[in-house]
C-alpha cells in the first residue's frame, strides 16, 4: 500500500473518531456573527485596483470644471485616470510608482502624480506583483511565479534589475516591509525555526538582527514615515534607529474613554511623535476609536476621540494612511469618500467630503513617504469603476515651466463664447470674472498670471508653474473658476 | 429558498466533514471546532458572496485554517502533543503515521487533509486553499517527503 494509500485510510480513520458532541444551530452562529462586528480586524492587507472614469489634466483654462480643488487645510487634490490600472503603490526616489498584478505589465513611474511613464521588469513573465516598497534609496517589489519568490529592484523607479530572493527567507515570511533607510522582512514560522528578522538597505544584501520585542505572535510590524513598529493587542514597541533599539509601552485605556479593553490598530510617526490610533471594547456600547500619542514609545498621552468610526485598513499592509507634509492624512474605508488630514492627532480636518468626489470608499492605497501622497479609490456611484485620487506637496516639485498662452481647453471657450454671445453672460460680468480669476491665482501664490480675452473666443490665461505639467496650479485655476462661478455667474449660466 | 434556509443546508450538510477537517488540520479538538464555528460565521456574515463560490465549502475550511493558525500564534501552541487529547491514536492501525502528521507544519498538514481527507482533487485544493496549483503540489510532495523521512524504510515509496 502506498503512502497515499495509507494516509488516506488513516486519517478517514481519524476522523471518524473526532468526537463531535455538540453542534450549535445556525441560528447561534448569527449572534456570535453579530458579537464578531463589534470587534475589530486590523489583519486588512487591501489589494485593490482600479480604473479611471475620468479624465482631468492640463486645462489651464476657464471653465475647465476638472473637480480639482483645495480641501480646507489647503491640500489640492486631483482627480486623474493614470495610469488606469492600480493595485499596488508607494512613494519614493523619483515620485510614485503603481502596479497591477501581472508583473510582466510591468510598473508606472510618476513624479506628480498626473503624468505616468511606464517601465518594464525584467524575466517577467508569467510572475505575479504582490508588493511595493521603498527607502530613500531605492526601491523593492516583491512577487512571484508559480512556488518561486522573485523581487525586483531600482534606484530611480525607472530603471529595474530582478534580485536573488535569499534562500533563507524561504516560504516562511510573515512580513515584508521598509523605512525610510531600510528594507525588512520578518520570517515567523512558529512551527520551525521562530522569528528572524532580516535587514537590507539596498535589497539585496540582507543581516539578520536581534528581533527585539518582536515575538512569535499575532502582533505586527511596520515600516512607518521615520520608524519601525510592532504592536500586539495593547502592547507597542517602536524603533527610530532600524530595529537596533526599541521602546516598548503597554497602553492602557484612557479614562476620558472610560472602562474597557484597548486594541492598538495602527500607529504612525508624525513630526517627532507617534500616534496610535486604539480601539477600546466598552462591552454593551459600540467600541470607541481615539488617538495616543508619545515623544519616546513608552509614556502614552490621550490625544482625542476620532471624528471617524472606521479603522479598518489602517493598520499594517491596509495602506490607508501617510504622511503629507505636516500632516498625517487617513482614508477610513466605509466612510463615504472621506479624507481626513491630523497635524497633532486631537485636532481633525476633513481633507475631502463624500459629495466631492467620491461618494464611497472601498480601498486605498496611500503612501506619502518620503514626498507626496498617493491616495486611490471610491466610485461616484456604486456601478462606477473606482476613481483614483491624487495630490502632490508644492514642496515636492523642483523644475520650472510655463504654462502655454494657448488655450488648452477648447470646451471651455466655447461654453464661454456662447454664453456672452446669447446675452447670458455680459462681457463686463466676463471681464470682471477674468479680473477675479487672476486676482484669486495670485492671492493663492501663483505667479505670472496673465489673461487675454477673445471677444468672440472667450478667455485664455497663462501663468508660471514650478512643474513641467502645472497640476497644482491647475488645480487653483480651476478653484478660482469655481468660486467666481458660484458667486456670480452660477445663476446667469446656469451652471 | 430562502438566503437563510439555503445557508441552513450549507451548515448542517458540510459542518460535520469541516470539524473533522479543522481538528485534523490544527492538531486539536477544541481549537478545530472553535474554528469551524468561527469560519461558519463568517461565511454567514457575507453568504450572499460565498454562497455563489464555486467551493464554499473549501472557502469555509480556508477561513478556518486561517483562523485557527493566528490562534496558534496568538497562544504560542506547540503542536506535538496535541492532538492525542483530541483522539485516540492508539487504537489506529498505524498511529505513528498520524503523529508524523501532527508534526507537519500546518502549511503543509493543510494540504494532506485537503488531499487525503477530503479527497479533493489539485485543483479543488488550490481553489480552496487561494494558493496556485503548483504550490499544492510541492507542499503535497514535500509533506510526503517529510513523513517518509521521519517514517523509514517502511513507507519509502
Amino acid at each position: 500500500m502506498s503512502l497515499e494509500q495509507r494516509l488516506r485510510s488513516t486519517l478517514q480513520d481519524a476522523g471518524s473518531r473526532i468526537d463531535i458532541d455538540t453542534e450549535p444551530s445556525p441560528q447561534s452562529l448569527t449572534v456570535v456573527s453579530r458579537s464578531r462586528q463589534r470587534r475589530l480586524r486590523p489583519i486588512l492587507a487591501f489589494i485593490v485596483s482600479f480604473a479611471a472614469v475620468l479624465t482631468v489634466g492640463l486645462t489651464g483654462g476657464w471653465l475647465g470644471g476638472s473637480g480639482d480643488g483645495a480641501s480646507p487645510t489647503g491640500v489640492f487634490w486631483h482627480r486623474v485616470d493614470e495610469p488606469g490600472f492600480v493595485a499596488v503603490a508607494a512613494s519614493g526616489p523619483g515620485g510614485f510608482v503603481s502596479a497591477g498584478r501581472p508583473a510582466e505589465e510591468g510598473v508606472w513611474l510618476s513624479a506628480d502624480g498626473v503624468s505616468w511613464s511606464q517601465s518594464a521588469l525584467p524575466s517577467s513573465d508569467g510572475a505575479f506583483i504582490e508588493s511595493i516598497f521603498s527607502t530613500t534609496d531605492g526601491w523593492l517589489i516583491t512577487g512571484g511565479k508559480d512556488e518561486a519568490r522573485l523581487a525586483w529592484w531600482s534606484e530611480d523607479g525607472r530603471a529595474w534589475t530582478q534580485v536573488n530572493w535569499p534562500e533563507a527567507f524561504e516560504d516562511s515570511i510573515q512580513t515584508i516591509t521598509s523605512t525610510d533607510e531600510y528594507f525588512f522582512v520578518l520570517s515567523n514560522d512558529v512551527f520551525d525555526e521562530g522569528t528572524t528578522l532580516w535587514r537590507s538597505s539596498d535589497a539585496q544584501t540582507w543581516a539578520e538582527i536581534p528581533a527585539g520585542p518582536i515575538t512569535p505572535t499575532s502582533g505586527f510590524l511596520e515600516g512607518v514615515s521615520g520608524g519601525l513598529v510592532f504592536h500586539d493587542e495593547a502592547v507597542v514597541s517602536v524603533s527610530t534607529d532600524g530595529g537596533t533599539t526599541w521602546a516598548t509601552a503597554t497602553l492602557k485605556t484612557p479614562s476620558e474613554l472610560g472602562e474597557g479593553r484597548l486594541l492598538v490598530v495602527a500607529v504612525e510617526r508624525l513630526g517627532n511623535r507617534w500616534m496610535a490610533f486604539v480601539e477600546v471594547d466598552l462591552g454593551d456600547q459600540d467600541p470607541v476609536q481615539a488617538v495616543l500619542s508619545s515623544v519616546n514609545g513608552e509614556l502614552w498621552e490621550f490625544e482625542g476621540s476620532l471624528p471617524f468610526r472606521y479603522m479598518e485598513g489602517l493598520g499594517p499592509g491596509g495602506q490607508t494612511k501617510a504622511i503629507i507634509g505636516d500632516r498625517l492624512v487617513v482614508i477610513p474605508l466605509g466612510s463615504s469618500g472621506q479624507i481626513w488630514s491630523t497635524r497633532d492627532g486631537s485636532e481633525w480636518a476633513l481633507e475631502l467630503s463624500e459629495d466631492q468626489y467620491l461618494t464611497h470608499v472601498d480601498g486605498a492605497v496611500v503612501d506619502g513617504r518620503p514626498i507626496g501622497i498617493w491616495v486611490g479609490l471610491g466610485g461616484e456611484t456604486e456601478e462606477t469603476v473606482q476613481t483614483p485620487v491624487v495630490t502632490t506637496t508644492p514642496s515636492v516639485v523642483t523644475t520650472t515651466a510655463v504654462m502655454p498662452d494657448e488655450p488648452v481647453d477648447p470646451d471651455g471657450l466655447e461654453f464661454q463664447a456662447a454664453v456672452i454671445e446669447d446675452g447670458t453672460v455680459t462681457f463686463e460680468e466676463f471681464e470682471q470674472a477674468a479680473e477675479h480669476w487672476k486676482t484669486c491665482m495670485e492671492e493663492h501664490g501663483v505667479t505670472d498670471v496673465e489673461y487675454t480675452i477673445h471677444r468672440t473666443g472667450g478667455m485664455s490665461g497663462s501663468y508660471a508653474s514650478p512643474s513641467p505639467q502645472g497640476d497644482r496650479e491647475n488645480a487653483i485655476s480651476n478653484l478660482c473658476d469655481e468660486s467666481w462661478l458660484n458667486q456670480v455667474l452660477a445663476t446667469q449660466a446656469g451652471y | 429558498m430562502s438566503e437563510q434556509r439555503d445557508f441552513d443546508d450549507f451548515y448542517r450538510t458540510c459542518r460535520h466533514e469541516i470539524v473533522r477537517a479543522l481538528v485534523l488540520t490544527v492538531g486539536h479538538r477544541d481549537l478545530g471546532l472553535e474554528a469551524t464555528d468561527e469560519a461558519f460565521a463568517r461565511a454567514l456574515e457575507r453568504w450572499a458572496d460565498v454562497s455563489g463560490y464555486d467551493n464554499p465549502e473549501g472557502w469555509v475550511y480556508r477561513v478556518g485554517v486561517n483562523w485557527a493558525r493566528s490562534k496558534l500564534r496568538r497562544r504560542s501552541f506547540t503542536m506535538a502533543g496535541m492532538f492525542a487529547e483530541s483522539v485516540h491514536i492508539d487504537d489506529l492501525p498505524e498511529p505513528e503515521l498520524l503523529t508524523a502528521v501532527e508534526l507537519l507544519p500546518i502549511k503543509y498538514r493543510s494540504v494532506v487533509v485537503a488531499r487525503f481527507f477530503l479527497d479533493w482533487s489539485i485543483e479543488q485544493t488550490a481553489e480552496a486553499l487561494s494558493i496556485p496549483e503548483g504550490t499544492v503540489k510541492t507542499r503535497q510532495s514535500r509533506a510526503l517527503t517529510r513523513l517518509r523521512r521521519r517514517l523509514g524504510e517502511r513507507y519509502e515509496s
